[in-house]
């Protein structure tokens, strides 16, 4: 085996183990009670795919077509001053959530994020009185674009408790998608409860 | 001796083999570059990019403001030149212009929100035009392959030679040609976009003060990294210093006679998108460049409805100490005014709330919802209303 040989094979080797590596983060949720960050249950209906967990925000996402087709953060115990989403540009500031905003605050809070890491024209479109088990909660829908020009339509449900924010965000593509899973992303909202 | 011999030969051997014209003559009128050529390349790269903008959300689509910044750029270029560009206004909250070998301009919000008046505006344009118009962008491709070729070769040549001190030596040749090349090219577009812009009849004294206006905001900056960066500002910064570029500018204006600023029109042109546009700013979440902004365009004294809600808030969401009665002071000022946002009764509600004041919740909420019926929240604000009548 000559050395360019044995380099080829390595490299291979190696890109085989880490996209195995990576594989073995991302699994299936079948449907059932899932129980997230032991601070928030829901109840699936379906069965989505569960990326790995992003360490520097207290967000899980899950998917059933792919995340660009659909897309499910799950939050919980967020903290005052915490972002919701991240970036590697250390020039940026990002948007922070505040434990004294009132759930409609939460709301522009959420869309600004969305907004931060490049959708466009996010605009509310309904913020309704909900509740997350016991706790006072609010229920929002909204749009937006993202640059290549397709349209997004979202909802999301959100509440505070302990001072810590707790936010189940649904958005998908406004043309087929967001419909294909709308009720079943109402019903895991609809179960939601803070342990 | 003989190593020396040997690393001398090598570095004029890579230098002369890495040499590639970028000496280019300035575009000529309605031309396209053969297809055979490097600079095809780069327009077809950006027809590619541009048939993507044609279509995406980042486009301001409003008709007027359009038209309006094209026949700025028109009064600068001329017509025939003009004839050859695509403008195109993108909503990024960022100053910004850019333009494309194949005559695609963006022309930032984030730039129409700085800039003062018209003129400001067209030093921009004009120094972008001077980018298209000189081939820049051919040039610096060259530039850059050239630099990169020619570190490549004398860090072969070094590393023949035995000389390791050299051979990072080439390595940093080719990094400050690249960024060096960058500066000289910066600064011929500000020369003669300034030219442009003068011609054209504007007052050359805004280019230097749209500079300066710039430097000040930076200096507000919350972000600490954003303010070094800009005070390190070395020969590897791929602009000149902005001092001196402000320093020639003003020399340059001095010698000029006056000219227009059109500020009345530029205001009337901008004005109803100032809320959009400074509330996309807000979502940068730099509260001291946005307070900056705000400020400055209070002093302006038009819109002050809008504008003191914006400052308002920005207060709102810093949370700053002592924010919060900054922000109720401003929303009350906004609410004097005829063009505050309907929002703005929403925010005194909300301040109210939080500081337990009922009353003066209750009251700010009903304004609220007299003015915006079918505002997306009404369920929300009804239910206080409700609960607390």
């Amino acid at each position: 085996m000559t050395f360019s040989t044995f380099c080829r094979r390595a490299g291979v080797a190696l890109l085989g183990a880490l996209f195995l590596t990576s594989c073995a983060s991302v699994t299936a949720l079948e449907p059932g009670p899932y129980t997230y960050d032991k601070a928030m249950t829901i109840q699936v209906g379906e069965t989505w795919t569960k990326y790995p967990r992003v360490n520097r925000t207290k967000s899980q996402g899950l998917t059933i077509d792919g995340s660009a087709l659909n897309t499910l953060s799950l939050t919980a115990k967020l903290k005052a001053g915490a972002p919701l989403i991240y970036t590697l540009d250390r020039e940026k500031i990002l948007p922070v959530f505040g434990s004294d905003m009132l759930l409609g605050e939460v709301a522009e809070f959420t869309l600004d994020s969305l907004s931060f890491i490049g959708m466009q024209n996010t605009t509310l479109t309904e913020l309704t009185p909900d509740q997350f088990g016991d706790v006072e909660a609010v229920r929002f829908t909204f749009t937006g674009d993202v640059a290549s020009g397709l349209s997004y339509q979202g909802m999301a449900k959100a509440a505070i408790h302990d001072e810590q924010l707790y936010l189940i965000l649904y958005y998908a593509p406004a043309e087929y998608y967001y419909g294909l899973h709308e009720q079943e992303v109402q019903t895991i909202m609809d179960s939601a409860t803070i342990l | 001796m003989i190593r020396l011999k040997t690393l001398f030969f090598g570095a004029t051997m890579a230098l002369l083999s890495a040499c590639a014209s970028t000496n280019v003559d300035p575009i000529e009128v309605g031309a396209r570059p053969d297809k055979t050529t490097d600079e095809a390349g780069l327009w077809q790269q950006m027809d590619e990019y541009e048939k993507d903008l044609r279509a995406s959300a980042l486009l301001e689509r409003d008709p007027a403001l359009n038209a309006y910044v094209r026949s700025v750029v028109c009064d600068i270029a001329g017509e025939e030149y003009c004839n050859d560009m695509r403008i195109y206004v993108v909503k990024r909250p960022y100053f910004n212009a850019t333009m494309a070998p194949n005559g695609l301009m963006e022309v930032w919000t984030g730039l129409l929100l700085r800039a003062e008046n018209e003129a400001q505006v067209a030093f921009v344009l004009g120094h972008e035009f001077t980018h298209y118009k000189n081939r820049h962008s051919l040039k610096n491709w060259r530039a850059q392959r050239n630099a990169s070729n020619a570190g490549l070769l004398l860090t072969i040549g070094a590393a023949a030679a035995g000389a390791g001190a050299a051979s990072d030596l080439g390595g940093l040749v080719a990094l400050s040609a690249l960024y060096g090349y960058g500066r000289d090219l910066e600064r011929e577009a500000d020369e003669e976009g300034f030219d442009y812009v003068t011609a054209a009849g504007y007052e050359g004294r805004e280019a230097a003060a749209l500079w300066q206006s710039l430097m000040d905001e930076i200096a507000t900056s919350d972000s600490r990294r954003k303010k070094r960066r800009v005070a390190r500002a070395s020969i590897f910064s791929s602009h000149p210093l902005t001092k001196e570029r402000i320093a020639t500018l003003q020399d340059k204006a001095n010698q000029m006679p006056g000219g227009v600023t059109n500020e009345a029109r530029y205001v009337e042109m901008t004005g109803r998108f100032l809320d959009e546009w400074l509330d996309a700013d807000l979502v940068r979440r730099d509260y001291g460049e946005n307070l900056f902004l705000v400020n400055k365009l209070i002093a302006r004294g038009d819109r002050l409805g809008t504008l003191y809600f914006r400052r308002a808030e920005a207060y709102r969401q810093r949370r700053g100490e002592g924010d919060d009665v900054k922000a109720i002071e401003d929303y009350t000022k906004a609410a004097t005014y005829e063009d505050a946002p309907a929002k703005t009764w929403r925010y005194i509600g909300d301040s109210y709330r939080r500081k337990g004041n009922v009353d003066g919740a209750l009251s700010a909420y009903q304004t609220y919802l007299e003015k915006a019926p079918n505002s997306p929240d009404r369920a929300v604000v009804q239910l206080f209303i409700d609960q607390n009548s």
